[in-house]
């Protein structure tokens, strides 16, 4: 594993000046040096084997080989790149079959390969041209600042070019050019446009607005790469992709430029200052704050200071120290990072979370504790290699005046986050592991996310009203659960599979790349640029206004973790509540945390992270001053009292993964958020309307995010604590004691497994002892699954029986009782409030009720109370409890957003006051405005959004055990009116081409409508795409020859293209790539995923028979409900609103016009058929026809006819020969009826609309 | 010989066990698990008559509310089976419009075609006799009709064989009428 991701890498980088044994140089064989083999690349012979032919280098320009510039050493000689230092010009001879490129002095070239002449092939980054050039004319261009970005565009280079039709890997390479072109702005401090650098320097700023509108430039294209390989042609394709290759040379060619102006002002400050400033790279501890001071902004660091103390004197009191010694001392004093602690049993030295530069807030504010010196050794190791990165992104936020205006504050927050996702994303395409390094950038986006949503949430405190705002911040948090629950599954899986292998320093090995993380990273980008943009037009609507400064720490105060980055949420939430009945602060009772040895393995270490906030370590606490505000002491006082419980336990119940190790950890905010309103919630505390507000936002989502994972901690804290105390006296001895003891009685047996380990199948005591295991996490897609679709294979009562049974038949005195008890009541809790049905599940109350009120309030009595409670509810309430997030079925189904345009603002409808008046005349009973009137892009919207609101209001229970076919059963309303929605409109294309006599206009109308379907396909709408199309496809419109003879070819062209689409060949292969490689928003077409839902129940069995000793019995197919499950959760993926601004009139009309459809009985196959007889008959008598009709129809505008009887007049006459015209006297008896439906169709028109 | 490849759209109305018997027929009974969202889960490979057939069937089970699709669907068909429910009237009553729109689209009457009555196992609430259904088959020009019952897997095969004959037939296209009638007549009604 490691040796092929050694090798993938290394095929990113060239040696330069060393011989490459490619295949170009099989010819001559004799001049290589085989020895030199072993180094050269191997796997971009693809890349040079397509786009280059086998040239033959040309001699040595001018001098001898013996004159070549020294090579330099190959240790650092990994770059790709050369520029020229001298200008080159090639005799051109002429028929010579080489290709020998131009140099002028500072041209910029991406190397392939060297040729041990001296001589290398490489691609002109300014011309794009491939050939031939000296190197000794050259020097290695790899400038520290640059080479992620060099790095993304070879990679960038060699997947285009090799192979990869799929959009998967161009996003992910457009993904890695800005993140390197972001990494590249963070080095130099130019990230922001009022960057002090950028301010000062009108070049910087001019080359640097070039560099990023390259950047845009290539974005875009990049849309415009099909979504699959079987688009157009692939002449479209190559072209599409060269643009790319070449628009990725300007960015590299933009940067280096900017660079170089850069490097000058530099020089030039240089000069002033008498201080070399690009040589720092790691931003010593001094230059935050000379930084700060001399832009005589508020400093970040006094800020910081600031945010905190202005309740507390956290930060002034603890030490007279000065900063400089604070901060040595805080680097001798690094925390442990979570991963460590948990794999330190073994010998290897722990790596600090973070290589941060101590001149930053985030070391201050780390728990401190006793390092081994084995960390000391290691700390200044492992802190390189991505410490730039990190000390960038440190001082950008540091640049960022914390301003209290709600705008200034959006802004830099969006930011802050900015820069974190951004090296996020670019970490992990750059090493697809999962590093501590990248750990602590991911906390630290979520903790920047969490910035940007305190903002947002205050702004819309402001306004409520602003729906717009209120869904753009709950799809944040929906992101930002995606992204939390891409990396949880990470680690679960990670800690499942390899166990053996990890290794501190090259992290864990993400296994695809990286891909859902970096999915759901971009998503959180795109989130963060709705919100921002959303909260800019209220800030725009209700004024700016000033925010308070203490819960809104953004710079440094972003990075702060445990308590301070969760005392501003506390602050603005806090009231007299909590704090006066807790007491003061219990700080010295707390034990010292133990060595960190012997942490059992937790199955998520980023829960655990979350869970950790609440430990205090003392060496934290006795920087506190003696009497903390009564943020700090609530908050403190509820973590203090669950300290002994995680201690004992964590010893002694090593199973229990939602306890915390006593390691001091950086944690991100959100956790922090949630466990704080958790202890709240513990300390059994009235919430205020503040608290309610937010922190309930937060822990649905915290809640679900963990939901699968862990038990409820506040519950645990409470019920477990006594008993903890009680039997942790001797952890150690425990432990041992445990190992020693079997394992619990097992119905492991009536399990089935699947190759991947999947359940397959089981009895329901034994998936119900699976949903409660308790040495192991429960698996996420088993139990989403099971609470999905338990009532399919058992009742409520049944299920709410076996959990009991579960607790109870537990053997009190095994250490595994408390966890599996916990477990029990955590189900419980669960389906009350996620998964409750009450018309379904309201007969297991009974049974709930009994049990909390009997046997769990022995044991865990407060649980006791807690479970009633819910049962209270849920009893009286409909739904759920906690409302359920679009991703109901976990696994960040909502993660993936497309990269670009996070900022792009609602698309201005395309529509005219006049056209908008048209519409609402209809309503006064004017003539009935046609398609024609409206562009296709906006109809298509307008439509797309109509689609959208009902799709995404489609409930998992709606889709389970074909609910939607039972004619009886009312569960299934979205999806019925789903497909109603999508016949009426079918109906509707085919009327409106049927109402026109004129064939001329008919064709128009098919014109319009084949446009307003592509863009249906633009906006990843099959569901209406289907609709249109399957009226293009139906015979009714097919047979107007007449009407197809006048659309133009291009039309049909477009008309074929959407056909491909849609083809139903191959179980709809074509429609399932595309959606495959979607991201949402999307409608897709509703009819396959019924079809499926269909298949995957007819077709799998409800019972699996086993045998189990002999004999058979009797399982569970669970494997058929995962299927059904995962189906949904693919349906589910793209239940996320679109980006479309409504236009109430137009919305009406259609509404109006589909009603008239769904109302009028001419809108039935049968009918329309027939009069698409009348209008173009079957004989060929029809000249006569096209004619005659086109001159009675008054010229043949769209509006509705003028005057129907002289229509009608037309037609009848038209009709008549068509009558003759008919076989058998059965056509001509329905012709007759038709022909009166037809006039009475007008005349309801009329009257309708008169 | 090169390997033929059909087209074979199943219709009929919702709940008369039509995706029971393209499940029945296409499942391949190593594999344990069925799965319809690949792109081979429709496919069947079969020989009838000697000759290896690729059979593509399009049933789009669960989607009979999008009335509008179902042209599309039968576009696509060189084949279709009929289906209804010897338990429902309604869905036999449903059959004489679908059997028009083929022949309307098809522009034929000669459409290869065969009427199935599913769920013969249920005969205690059989509710369509089977004179009524021979009399729809006589009438729509002596299509082959079968009584089949998906769960016990009768007749499931021998659907799919008798239309992948009368299409094979169509393709040779040489077939005189009156053979085909003669072949039909032996098609009688298979029973359990």
């Amino acid at each position: 594993m490691q040796e092929t991701n050694y090798q993938a890498r290394s095929s990113v980088y060239v040696a330069p000046l060393r011989v490459d044994k490619s295949r170009r140089n099989v010819g001559n064989v004799a001049e290589n040096q085989i020895s030199e083999a072993m180094h050269s690349r191997n796997k971009s012979y693809g890349a040079e084997s397509q786009s280059s032919q086998h040239y033959t280098p040309p001699p040595s320009p001018g001098a001898s080989q013996k004159s070549l510039p020294p090579t330099p050493s190959p240790q650092q000689s990994q770059s790709s790149y050369l520029r020229a230092f001298y200008p080159f010009l090639p005799t051109i001879t002429p028929g010579s079959m080489t290709v020998t490129l131009p140099l002028n002095t500072g041209d910029v070239v991406m190397v392939h390969s060297i040729h041990d002449n001296g001589w290398a092939d490489g691609t002109m980054l300014s011309s794009g041209v491939r050939g031939w050039l000296p190197t000794n004319y050259c020097e290695t261009f790899e400038p520290e600042e640059m080479k992620s970005l060099l790095d993304a565009s070879y990679d960038f280079f060699e997947q285009l070019l090799t192979l990869s039709n799929g959009s998967k890997v161009t996003q992910k390479c457009v993904t890695s050019v800005v993140a390197g072109v972001r990494s590249l702005l963070d080095c130099t401090r130019c990230l922001g446009r009022d960057a002090p650098t950028v301010r000062n320097s009108e070049r910087i700023n001019k080359s640097r607005k070039l560099l990023l509108s390259e950047l845009t430039g290539m974005i875009n294209t990049s849309k415009r790469l099909p979504g699959h390989a079987q688009y157009n042609s692939n002449v479209v394709l190559d072209e599409l992709v060269s643009d790319m290759v070449l628009r990725n040379f300007k960015i590299v060619l933009k940067a280096v430029r900017f660079l170089d102006i850069w490097h000058n002002l530099c020089d030039e400050q240089a000069q002033m200052n008498s201080q070399p400033f690009e040589n720092i790279p790691p931003t010593p501890p001094s230059e935050a704050y000379g930084y700060s001071n001399t832009n005589s902004s508020s400093a970040s660091f006094s800020s910081f200071g600031h945010t905190v103390s202005s309740n507390t004197s956290y930060f002034e009191s603890p030490s007279p120290l000065s900063p400089q010694s604070v901060l040595s001392e805080v680097q001798a004093y690094f925390p442990l990072n979570g991963i460590s602690a948990h794999n330190s049993s073994r010998p290897l030295p722990s790596t600090p979370h973070s290589e941060t530069p101590p001149g930053s807030a985030i070391t201050r504010n780390n728990h401190y504790s006793p390092r081994t010196p084995a960390e000391t050794v290691n700390y200044s190791h492992c802190r390189h290699m991505t410490q730039n990165m990190n000390a960038h992104v440190e001082s950008i936020s540091a640049i960022h005046t914390p301003s209290t205006f709600a705008l200034a504050r959006l802004n830099s927050s969006h930011d802050v986050l900015l820069s974190y996702l951004g090296s996020y994303i670019g970490r992990i395409h750059l090493q697809a592991r999962f590093t501590p390094q990248l750990q602590f950038t991911h906390q630290h986006s979520i903790s920047a996310a969490k910035d940007l949503l305190d903002v947002v949430e205050a702004v819309h405190a402001r306004d409520t009203d602003a729906t717009a705002l209120a869904c753009a911040k709950n799809a944040m948090y929906e992101r930002i659960d995606s992204l939390i629950a891409a990396a949880n599954d990470l680690f679960a899986s990670r800690f499942e599979d390899v166990e053996e292998e990890y290794d501190e320093d090259s992290g864990i090995v993400i296994p695809d790349g990286g891909l859902s993380l970096v999915e759901a990273a971009t998503g959180c980008v795109r989130g963060a640029g709705e919100c921002v943009a959303k909260s800019k037009f209220v800030i725009e609507r209700v004024g700016d206004f000033e925010l308070e400064p203490s819960p809104l720490a953004i710079g440094l105060g972003i990075t702060t973790d445990t308590p301070v980055i969760e005392a501003p949420l506390e602050v603005t939430v806090t009231t007299n509540d909590a704090s006066q009945d807790v007491p003061p602060l219990v700080v010295e009772k707390i034990p010292p945390p133990p060595p960190p040895k012997d942490y059992p393995r937790s199955d998520s270490p980023l829960t655990q992270l979350g869970v950790d906030t609440t430990l205090v370590p003392p060496a934290n606490s006795m920087l506190l001053p003696p009497t903390p505000t009564d943020d700090v002491s609530r908050r403190f006082s509820g973590s203090s009292q669950m300290l002994p419980l995680q201690q004992n336990s964590e010893e002694v119940y090593p199973e229990l993964g939602d306890l915390p190790p006593p390691s001091p950890i950086i944690i991100d905010g959100i956790f922090g958020a949630r466990v704080a309103s958790m202890g709240a919630q513990s300390l059994g505390t009235v919430s205020t309307a503040a608290n309610s507000i937010r922190g309930s936002d937060l822990s649905i989502i915290s809640r679900t995010s963990t939901r699968a994972t862990t038990p409820d901690n506040s519950a645990g804290a409470e019920g477990l604590s006594p008993l903890g105390q009680d039997d942790g006296k001797l952890p150690e001895d425990k432990q041992v004691e445990q190992e020693e003891e079997a394992s619990p009685k097992s119905y492991a047996e009536e399990l089935t497994f699947n190759k991947e380990g999947q359940i397959t199948g089981g009895t329901l005591r034994a998936l119900v002892e699976q949903l409660t295991i308790h040495d192991s996490t429960p698996d996420a897609v088993f139990t989403n699954t099971f609470y999905l679709t338990f009532r399919l294979f058992t009742t409520p009562t049944k299920f709410a029986e076996a959990l009991v049974d579960r607790f109870e038949t537990v053997d009190c005195d095994a250490s595994w009782a408390k966890p599996i008890r916990l477990r029990v009541y955590n189900a419980f809790k669960t389906w009350l409030e996620t998964h409750w049905r009450a018309n379904l599940d309201n007969e297991a109350l009974k049974v709930i009720q009994e049990f909390a009120n009997d046997s769990l309030t022995i044991i865990l009595p407060s649980a006791a109370m807690r479970l009633l409670d819910l049962t209270e509810k849920a009893s009286q309430m409909d739904g759920q409890l906690v409302p359920r997030l679009v991703s109901g079925m976990g696994k960040g189904n909502t993660a993936a957003a497309s990269v670009a345009s996070p900022d792009t603002p609602l698309p201005s409808p395309i529509i005219s006051r006049s056209q908008l008046l048209a519409l609402k005349y209809t309503v006064n009973g004017h003539a009935r405005p046609s398609i024609l009137d409206f562009d296709p892009l906006e109809i298509a919207r307008q439509l797309t959004l109509k689609e959208s609101r009902m799709f995404c209001a489609i409930c998992p229970e709606e889709l389970l055990a074909q609910e939607w076919t039972k004619k009886k059963s009312n569960i299934a309303t979205n999806v019925r009116a789903l497909s109603t929605l999508a016949t009426n409109l079918a109906h509707l294309v085919a009327e409106s081409i049927l109402d026109l006599p004129d064939a001329k206009v008919r064709a128009r109308v098919i014109k319009h409508w084949i446009k307003i379907a592509d863009r249906c396909l633009e906006l990843n709408n099959y569901d209406t795409l289907m609709a249109i199309m399957c009226t293009m496809n139906t015979s009714t419109i097919i047979r107007l020859k007449k009407t197809w003879e006048l659309v133009t070819p291009k039309t049909k062209q477009v008309l074929d293209h959407l056909r491909s689409v849609i083809d139903v060949s191959k179980n709809h292969a074509v429609l399932r790539a595309r959606l495959r490689g979607h991201v949402p928003p999307c409608i897709p077409f509703l009819g396959t995923y019924l079809t499926d839902l269909t298949f995957v129940d007819v077709g799998n069995p409800s019972t699996r028979p086993t045998s189990i000793a002999g004999s058979t019995i009797t399982l569970i197919n669970f494997d058929k409900h995962i299927r059904t499950a995962n189906v949904i959760s693919e349906l589910q993926r793209f239940q996320i609103p679109y980006h479309i601004s409504e236009v109430p009139e137009m919305q009406s009309w259609l509404d109006r016009e589909l009603d008239r459809i769904q109302n009028s009985k001419e809108a039935d196959v049968q009918a329309l058929y027939r009069r698409s007889l009348l209008l173009e008959p079957r004989e060929r008598q029809t000249p006569r026809v096209g004619g005659g009709v086109g001159e009675g129809a008054d010229g043949g505008m769209m509006t509705a006819p003028g005057s129907p009887e002289k229509v009608v007049g037309v037609k009848v006459e038209v009709v008549k020969p068509v009558m003759g015209g008919k076989e058998t006297g059965g056509g001509s008896g329905s012709g007759r009826s038709d022909l009166f439906a037809w006039t009475h169709m007008f005349r309801t028109q009329s009257s309708s609309s008169s | 010989m090169p390997m033929k490849s059909y087209h074979i759209v199943i219709l009929g109305a919702g709940g008369v066990g039509k995706s029971c018997l393209t499940a029945q027929f296409t499942h391949n009974v190593w594999i344990e698990a069925y799965d319809p969202t690949i792109e081979d889960s429709f496919k069947k490979l079969t020989v009838v008559d000697g000759q290896s057939l690729l059979l593509d069937i399009l049933d789009t089970a669960g989607t009979e509310q999008f009335t509008s699709m179902r042209e599309m669907y039968i576009k696509s068909g060189q084949g279709f089976l009929l289906i209804y429910s010897i338990t429902s009237l309604q869905s036999i009553g449903d059959l004489p419009a679908l059997h028009d729109q083929i022949c309307r689209i098809k522009e034929t009457t000669e459409v290869p075609l065969v009427l199935v009555g599913n769920k013969s196992d249920l005969e205690n609430e059989r509710v369509v006799s089977r004179g009524r259904a021979s009399f729809l088959a006589n009438k729509w020009g002596g299509v082959p009709w079968y009584e089949s019952s998906a769960k016990r897997r009768v007749n499931v095969d021998e659907i799919f064989w008798d239309l992948c004959r009368q299409m094979m037939r169509l393709e040779r296209g040489t077939e005189e009428v009156e053979v085909k009638k003669e072949k039909k007549k032996k098609h009688a009604c298979v029973i359990l």
